[in-house]
């Protein structure tokens, strides 16, 4: 091949494959009919592999874990303690939630999101590599699952559905997609709310609006439904406090419930558009 | 063709079989494994076949970028078959350096795309990943070169010399 031939075609190849990636760095509409064919079959396959890979799984890591059981155990029984004083304070005070429930339904606020609007899902193909936590799952468009659909599991706030085909959806959690998330605190005094974003160093941060926001290390946090995630749903848990010396603005490091690696069934709850 | 369904089945063993292999959350690299071992015993072509149809189905399906994998892969495979040409395919030292050099490449490369777009991880949790996985790779690429040579060659590599 000519020199200068093969140096055009290098340089076509370059171009285009920077073209893809400055593309789907600011998010595609939607995915093509090639991907979304080639998605449909590989999918499939990946589906018997992935619960092979998890029945395996289910059968074997009970005997890798036998120590960390006892420690466990020892845990939860101090947890259980914890609990039952927690449980008493708590008898004392149901009379005032049984007043607050009724104000609730005067206010005629949404406790649950609607169940028209859940998607149970499996997880059936994960990241091979070291450095993100994107996953995908075994429904899609055919379902109703949207772009932007919120993505959750038992433990809380996994992550939003980046793109879609017809029977798989790919996802990418909180932390690597780096975006906001608005945030209450979990608490029924002093209940401040914020923002949390992902940072470049792939931990979350969570601002809270008020200067003056007052909380503590391991305070829960959900979302408060201001934005595209409905409200309601666990984050995570403040574990560190930042203090960048700001008057304007209170910050602090956030731990997110859920374990990204370990997640084998998740629920999407659909995108819709507020009104 | 048997390149390209090599390439999507060492895919879709790496999304979900693979995970669970993680030691410390650290999983090997299923990718840079078939670049190597394909690329030394089977030559550029088939090497570039099996590699290419993993990168762009990992770029497809897992990636946030398309095609920041296959940019990388398309190097490695380059690489390694240049390399590969000058030294003694049956020592066993040959996949154990175009691993360490294969994983080395891959992470400095895509390092430096994702800091390009922001996307980069810390230094300190990239020097952390890239040398637990190094040695993961050489571990698991390591055995399983010496299957594929069996598997090939018909004999053990090296044994020819005894």
């Amino acid at each position: 091949m000519p020199k200068v031939l093969r140096n055009t075609l290098i340089g076509l190849a370059v171009f285009v494959l920077m073209s893809l990636m400055v593309i789907s760095f600011f998010g595609r509409s939607g995915i093509t009919f090639i991907e979304d064919k080639i998605g449909a079959v590989t999918m499939s396959v990946s589906k018997f592999f992935s619960g092979v890979g998890n029945f395996f799984d289910e059968k074997v890591e009970p005997f890798f874990n036998v120590l960390a059981y006892k420690k466990s155990n020892e845990n939860l029984m101090k947890q259980n303690e914890a609990l039952k004083e927690e449980n008493i304070r708590l008898t004392l005070t149901r009379k005032e939630i049984a007043e607050l429930e009724k104000l609730e339904k005067a206010l005629n606020m949404t406790k649950a999101i609607d169940k028209q609007r859940l998607i149970g899902a499996n997880v059936i193909a994960k990241d091979p590599g070291n450095w993100f936590n994107s996953f995908v799952v075994d429904v899609g468009s055919s379902s109703g699952v949207t772009k932007n659909s919120t993505v959750i599991n038992g433990q809380g706030l996994v992550g939003l559905v980046y793109e879609v085909g017809e029977t798989w959806a790919k996802v990418i959690s909180i932390v690597d997609q780096r975006a906001s998330v608005a945030f209450e605190m979990v608490k029924s005094k002093d209940d401040f709310d914020g923002v949390i974003s992902g940072t470049k160093e792939f931990e979350l941060i969570c601002e809270f609006y008020d200067p003056d926001a007052s909380y503590e290390i391991g305070d829960d946090l959900m979302t408060s439904g201001i934005g595209i995630y409905p409200k309601g749903i666990m984050i995570g848990k403040i574990v560190r406090s930042i203090d960048d010396g700001s008057e304007l603005s209170k910050k602090a490091y956030v731990e997110p419930v859920v374990d990204f690696r370990k997640i084998k069934k998740v629920i999407i709850i659909k995108y819709e558009e507020r009104k | 063709m048997k390149h390209i369904g090599l390439g999507a089945l060492v895919f879709i063993l790496s999304a979900t079989i693979f995970p669970f292999l993680r030691i410390g959350g650290i999983l090997f690299s299923a990718g840079i494994v078939l670049a190597v071992v394909s690329t030394l015993l089977g030559g550029l072509r088939r090497g570039m076949l099996a590699t290419l149809t993993y990168a762009v189905m990992q770029d497809m399906f897992l990636s946030r970028l398309l095609g920041i994998n296959l940019t990388v892969y398309i190097m490695i495979v380059w690489m390694l078959h240049r390399i590969s040409r000058e030294m003694y395919e049956e020592s066993m030292t040959l996949p154990a350096l175009m691993l360490f050099q294969a994983t080395l490449h891959y992470h400095l490369v895509y390092f430096l795309i994702m800091k390009v777009f922001g996307l980069a991880i810390p230094f300190a949790a990239f020097l952390r990943i890239t040398a637990l996985e190094l040695a993961y790779n050489i571990l698991a690429g390591g055995l399983v070169y010496v299957i594929a040579f069996r598997l090939v060659k018909g004999y053990k590599p090296g044994s020819k010399n005894v």
